[in-house]
C-alpha cells in the first residue's frame, strides 16, 4: 500500500446539545431509569466464567481465566491475586484506535480492579491468580460501570468465592439534573459525574469515582441515586445467575 | 509488606486517637512550601509534608489545540518518582504508580470533554482558536515518599500554577489576508499574566484504619489502611473529585464521615500554600 495515502475522516453526526427535552431524555427514559439491560453468562466456553453485557449501545464481554499459579514476580502471598485487564476494541469509539494498551485502558483496568477486588475472597486461592479480561465492543457510555457489574457476574459464573455481587452504575449531572446511567452523548454534556460500585447486600462501597465540583448535599443526592441504581442492577444480576444455574 | 501485628498495633492506636508520631486522627504533619525554586521553569514549587518531599514545575509553550477542543488551551500532566525516593517505586510498578497519580491530579483540574466544569479556565489559554494555544506541561517529582504523596503533589501543583507566568501574546494579522496571522510574544519578561488558581482543589488522602478515618497518613500507616479515599476539595469546600483505592468496601455512613473530614481539613491546607505564595509576592 502506498505510504502517502491521506486519510480523510468521514464527517460525524454532531453530538446533541440538549439531552433533556421536557423532562425526558433523548431515548425516552426518565432521569432515574436504566437503559435496557441484557446480561448472559457462559458465552465463552473456554473461559472459567464469562459474561456478555449490553446496555443499549454499550456492549462488552468479560472472560475469567484461572485460578492459575501466580507469576514468580508476585512473590509469596497468602492472598490470591486478581489481574484485571480492559481492552477497547479499535472500532469501539468514534475514531479508530490502535491496538495496544492506551492510558485510558490502563486506568480503567486499575479502577475495575479496585471495584471488584473488595468483593472477592482472595484468601480462598493463595499463591494463585485469577485473570479478569474485559473487552469493550462498543462504547456507548458507562463502560466502566457495566464492566464492573459484568466482571462480578463472570467471577460468580466462574465459581470464584465472593463476599457479595458487586454492582455499579453512573450518575451524571447535566444542566443541574441528575441522570442515572448516562449514554455517551449525555456524558459529553455533563459537568459532573459519579461512578459508584458497591456490594448491595453487605451495604459497602467498593469504588467511588467523582468528577466535577459538587456541594455536600448534591453529592449525597447523587450517591443515593447511585445506590438505588446499584440495588436495581443487583436484582437483575441475581436473576441472571439463578436462570443460568436452573433454567426456567 | 507489613506484619499482621504491626497492622493491629496501628489500628488499635487509631481507635484510641493515638498515632505513632503523636498526632490525632485529623491533624496534619507540618507543611512547608516555597515557590519560584527553579529559574528555568515558568512556575515551580517545592513542598514538604512531614517526610514527604515533592517538587512541581510548570513549563509553558505555544502549541496547537486538540481538534476536539479548538477553543481551549492544553494541559499535560506527568508525575515521576525520583529513582532514590523509594524502593517500591522501581520498574514497571513505579511507572504504574506514577501514571495513577498523574491521572488523579489531572482529573481534579481538567474540565469534562465538552469543556464544562474544571478548575482551570482553559479558554483563557487560547491564543488563536483552532490554531495556537498555550500548553501547560505540569510535572511532579517525588523526592521522598513518606505517605500522602498525592496530597503533597496536589498542593505543590497548585502553588506552581499560581507561580506560573504566561508571556503576553498578541495575534497580528498578516499583510496578505490569505496568509496565516502571526503570533507576537512580548519579549519583556516583566510583562506576563497569571493563572487564576482560585478554584484549583487540594486532594486529601483519607485512610480507614481500624474502621476510623485518618488524614495525612505516613507510609507505614498507608500500609495499615483497609481503604483509602482521595478527595479533592476546593477553597469553597466543594468536592471536586474522588477516587477510591481499597482492599475492602466502605460503609456508606463511614464514607460520609470521610468526606466531611476532607471538607473540614482542606481550608487549613490551602492556607499554607497561599501563605507561601503571598510571601513570595512581598519578598
Amino acid at each position: 500500500m502506498p505510504k502517502d495515502v491521506v486519510s480523510v475522516p468521514l464527517p460525524r453526526k454532531p453530538r446533541p446539545t440538549n439531552v433533556i427535552v421536557n423532562g425526558t431524555r433523548l431515548d425516552g427514559r426518565g432521569p432515574e431509569e436504566f437503559r435496557p439491560i441484557f446480561l448472559s453468562t457462559g458465552v465463552i466456553p473456554q473461559a472459567s466464567g464469562s459474561v456478555y453485557a449490553e446496555l443499549d449501545k454499550t456492549k462488552l464481554m468479560v472472560g475469567i481465566y484461572g485460578p492459575r499459579p501466580s507469576d514468580r514476580w508476585h512473590g509469596f502471598s497468602e492472598e490470591g491475586h486478581l489481574d484485571c485487564d480492559v481492552k477497547m476494541a479499535p472500532f469501539s469509539g468514534g475514531q479508530r484506535t490502535k491496538w495496544g494498551q492506551s492510558p485510558e485502558e490502563r486506568e480503567m483496568a486499575g479502577l475495575l480492579g479496585v471495584a471488584v477486588e473488595a468483593g472477592v475472597q482472595r484468601s480462598a486461592f493463595p499463591k494463585a491468580t485469577v485473570d479478569v479480561q474485559c473487552l469493550v465492543l462498543e462504547a456507548g457510555g458507562g463502560e466502566l460501570a457495566v464492566a464492573v457489574a459484568a466482571a462480578s457476574l463472570a467471577l460468580a459464573d466462574a465459581a470464584i468465592p465472593m463476599r457479595d455481587l458487586i454492582t455499579s452504575c453512573t450518575v451524571s449531572r447535566v444542566d443541574n439534573q441528575l441522570l442515572l446511567d448516562a449514554t455517551s452523548d449525555e456524558a459529553f454534556q455533563e459537568d459532573g459525574s459519579v461512578l459508584l460500585a458497591m456490594m448491595p447486600s453487605l451495604n459497602q462501597v467498593t469504588q467511588l469515582l467523582v468528577k466535577g465540583a459538587w456541594s455536600g448535599g448534591e453529592l449525597d443526592e447523587a450517591i443515593q441515586l447511585g445506590m438505588t441504581g446499584c440495588a436495581e442492577m443487583d436484582g437483575i444480576c441475581r436473576q441472571v445467575l439463578q436462570e443460568a444455574i436452573a433454567p426456567p | 509488606m507489613i506484619s499482621r501485628y504491626e497492622r493491629l498495633y496501628t489500628a488499635e492506636g487509631a481507635k484510641q486517637g493515638l498515632r505513632a508520631d503523636g498526632r490525632n486522627c485529623d491533624t496534619f504533619r507540618p507543611v512547608s512550601c516555597s515557590t519560584g525554586v527553579f529559574e528555568q521553569c515558568s512556575g515551580s514549587a517545592r513542598l514538604r509534608i512531614g517526610g514527604t518531599h515533592v517538587v512541581a514545575t510548570v513549563k509553558v509553550e505555544l502549541g496547537a489545540p486538540t481538534p476536539a477542543t479548538p477553543q481551549y488551551g492544553r494541559l499535560s500532566f506527568a508525575v515521576d518518582y525520583s529513582p532514590c525516593s523509594a524502593a517500591t517505586a522501581q520498574g514497571r510498578r513505579g511507572e504504574d504508580q506514577s501514571s495513577e497519580l498523574a491521572r488523579a491530579l489531572e482529573q481534579s483540574i481538567r474540565p469534562s470533554q465538552s469543556g464544562k466544569g474544571g478548575a482551570l479556565d482553559l479558554q483563557s489559554l487560547c491564543v488563536l482558536p483552532g490554531k495556537t494555544c498555550w500548553v501547560l506541561h505540569v510535572d511532579g517529582l517525588i523526592l521522598n515518599a513518606d505517605g500522602s504523596v498525592l496530597d503533597a503533589l496536589s498542593l505543590a501543583i497548585k502553588a506552581a500554577l499560581g507561580d506560573t507566568s504566561i508571556p503576553l501574546a498578541s495575534v497580528v494579522a498578516a499583510e496578505d489576508p490569505a496568509d496565516q496571522p502571526e503570533i507576537d510574544i512580548d519579549p519583556d519578561p516583566s510583562k506576563y499574566t497569571r493563572l487564576d488558581i482560585q478554584r484549583i482543589p487540594v486532594t486529601l488522602s483519607i485512610g480507614l484504619i481500624g474502621g476510623l478515618p485518618v488524614v495525612d497518613l505516613t507510609e507505614h500507616e498507608e500500609l495499615c489502611a483497609d481503604s483509602m479515599l482521595h478527595v479533592s476539595v476546593n477553597e469553597r469546600g466543594r468536592i471536586c473529585g474522588i477516587t477510591q483505592r481499597a482492599t475492602s468496601g466502605i460503609n456508606p455512613a463511614t464514607l460520609q464521615e470521610m468526606l466531611a473530614m476532607a471538607q473540614r481539613a482542606a481550608p487549613k491546607l490551602l492556607q499554607s500554600v497561599q501563605r507561601a505564595s503571598s510571601q513570595m509576592e512581598t519578598a
